[in-house]
């Protein structure tokens, strides 16, 4: 048994009356690589934002690395942010007038990051994801494949300790996927916890478990 | 260090490029303009119109009598060689330059341009110190027993000749170049309306001087003395002031000799007035500028909302709420910045346009050596300062609910 990465106790989100979960529990251990699945509208995508510090939960509290965030202020949640989670979203949130090597760099501004190591990281993650080529590009120029895989690649910037991401492959081909895959599984070996959203059974080659999120049950 | 970063990521904003940004500077660049032109031209006026009662010498104070009338009854002190004394003892005094009328009728006779001019004038003298200064060759007026005698003109006489020289006749203006060297015929103890026993003169003119306030033309003191057939009174002695003096003390002390400094005076009220006008043009610009702070608030307002996928984005990549108002005021700040650079340039390459076209229209000799726009240090100053202020208070509070934005929220919205 691992220490505790996340945990959820007596989670509830609801929507203008309609309830999506209540009384969600669960505990996520270190070393973890979890594909979290489930119907559209189940919440997975509120889940995750919850474990980022974007959404707050309706009851109930997420801790993380045994910390409630609901006892954060906004300055330790910045924190939690830009060193604890990364986020990579399902519909990327990427500034299409910046290129893709600025949109890489974006969270280095907040966390007072080393911009010299922090291009020389982009490089590398953007050799791992076959963006070297678009590195300098305007994101408008970008295919949708590639601006998900920027998308991800922006998230692993500070080389987070967990990795929060929503449908990474949704948009890409076999060989991108395998690309991403591949890029998940040695920053897993490298220490990283992941957390995946997915509807994509490709991405289950490799995770410690696949959890269920339907009619508010996690399973 | 993190605040240089946050300083980088607004400045690297691409829709802070002056061509987006345009419909918000234009407000403050024209209101900042505005006040560099305005400010400038009253500053520069009152400048010019101060030089030309008080003179361009530095540490001078002219006094004269404190008289007060009644139809014929007028009551006052003259002054003569005690209160030349008395003016040297009041400390910070350095020298006492007397001025005086000579006592009795005078006419000159000029040739100007094919013109003959015959007038009535008073004629005037002064210590040789008072005006050597300003004269291209002080050697020159000095008293001497030849026949020729020099002759100082009035810079004020020459402004008011040259006035109507260009409004009624088509002779070219008088200035200093054209006239130092001149000879004319002067009589001395007869004029027009007083006939009398006449001495005959040539006189040189070996100067014009400003320090000579509104008199006729002035020969050395030692010739008037030398040659008046009654005592001299002086009318105006002029105090040269030690750099380190203080003004009001000196003239607290002239003030109990019964003696007035009616340029000062004035030059004070001209002082006032350009503060007024000033502060007027200022008042002015402001107004501009706060139309200029409202369209501002209403742009940023509508920058937040249009941009709020991209505060939920920074707020998700780890942007405390600080950090997002820190960006929001430095973009405002950036936008004052660039709105008082540009304003102050534009304002600058108005007035200095505008003054030369203004200049050009005035006639030669008027305008030589007269700076219409003079934009003072402290209001380019004050330009500089406050305007990058106006974008931040208007800012203040959009930047404020941007922060207050839900990043899950709004990242779900997008």
């Amino acid at each position: 048994m691992g220490s505790p990465l996340i945990e959820l106790r007596q989670l509830a989100l609801k929507f203008s009356g309609s309830t999506i979960f209540e009384n969600l529990n669960w505990t996520f251990e270190e070393p973890c690589w979890t594909a979290l699945m489930g119907p559209s509208g189940s919440g997975k995508t509120s889940l995750i934002h919850m474990i980022a510090g974007l959404e707050k939960p309706t009851s109930g509290e997420v801790l993380v690395l045994g910390r409630s965030l609901a006892s954060l202020n906004d300055r330790e949640l910045s924190v939690h942010r830009q060193t604890v989670v990364g986020m990579a979203f399902q519909s990327f949130h990427l500034q299409s007038d910046r290129t893709a090597l600025e949109n890489m760099l974006l969270p280095l501004y907040f966390s007072d990051g080393d911009f010299s190591a922090g291009r020389q990281r982009a490089e590398q993650l953007c050799a791992a994801l076959d963006l070297s080529a678009h590195l300098k590009s305007p994101v408008r120029q970008l295919s949708g494949g590639q601006r998900q895989r920027l998308a991800l690649a922006r998230a692993l910037m500070n080389r987070p300790r967990i990795l929060l991401a929503d449908e990474p492959i949704g948009n890409l081909d076999a060989e991108n996927a395998g690309r991403v895959l591949q890029l998940l599984r040695s920053e897993r070996e490298r220490g990283m916890n992941l957390l995946v959203v997915t509807h994509d059974d490709f991405l289950l080659h490799g995770v410690d478990q696949v959890l269920h999120l339907e009619n508010g049950v996690l399973a | 260090m993190k605040r240089a970063s946050l300083l980088q990521l607004a400045f690297s904003d691409p829709r802070e490029s002056l061509r987006k940004t345009w419909p918000l500077l234009f407000g403050l660049v024209f209101g900042i303009a505005t006040w560099v032109v305005l400010t400038g031209f009253t500053h520069g006026a009152s400048e010019w119109l101060r030089e030309r009662v008080g003179g361009t010498l530095p540490n001078r104070v002219r006094v004269s009598p404190s008289r007060s009338s009644f139809g014929p009854l007028a009551l006052g002190s003259n002054m003569n060689e005690q209160t030349v004394t008395d003016c040297k003892k009041i400390p910070g005094v350095e020298a006492v330059y007397r001025q005086a009328h000579y006592p009795g009728p005078a006419r000159m006779y000029a040739h100007f341009h094919t013109q003959n001019m015959v007038t009535d004038m008073i004629l005037d003298g002064v210590d040789e110190a008072q005006v050597a200064e300003q004269l291209p060759d002080p050697s020159k007026f000095v008293d001497s027993t030849t026949s020729m005698v020099p002759v100082v003109i009035p810079r004020i006489m020459l402004d008011v000749l040259n006035a109507g020289i260009s409004s009624h006749t088509t002779l070219p203006n008088l200035s200093e170049q054209a006239l130092v060297g001149q000879v004319f015929q002067m009589t001395v103890g007869v004029s027009s309306f007083a006939p009398g026993e006449a001495t005959n003169l040539n006189c040189t003119i070996v100067g014009v001087s400003d320090q000579l306030g509104p008199n006729g033309p002035t020969v050395p003191m030692a010739w008037l003395l030398r040659n008046a057939k009654r005592p001299v009174e002086y009318h105006t002695l002029t105090l040269k002031l030690s750099p380190n003096a203080n003004l009001d003390a000196v003239l607290r002390e002239t003030e109990k000799l019964h003696l007035v400094a009616p340029d000062l005076e004035t030059a004070r009220k001209i002082g006032q007035a350009s503060m007024l006008a000033q502060a007027l043009a200022a008042a002015f610009a402001l107004a501009i500028l706060l139309v200029a702070g409202v369209g501002i608030a209403s742009g940023f307002t509508v920058k937040v909302q249009v941009e709020q996928a991209d505060i939920g984005l920074y707020r998700s990549l780890g942007a405390s709420r600080r950090d997002i108002i820190s960006l929001y005021l430095v973009r405002a700040l950036w936008l004052g910045i660039r709105g008082a650079t540009l304003g102050v340039i534009l304002g600058l390459v108005v007035g200095q346009v505008g003054a030369t076209l203004i200049l050009s229209l005035l006639p030669k000799a008027l305008a030589e050596g007269v700076t219409l726009f003079a934009p003072s240090f402290v209001n380019l100053m004050l330009a500089m300062l406050v305007t990058p202020a106006v974008p931040v208070v208007a800012a203040w509070i959009p930047a404020r609910q941007a922060a207050s934005l839900e990043p899950g929220r709004i990242l779900r919205g997008h």
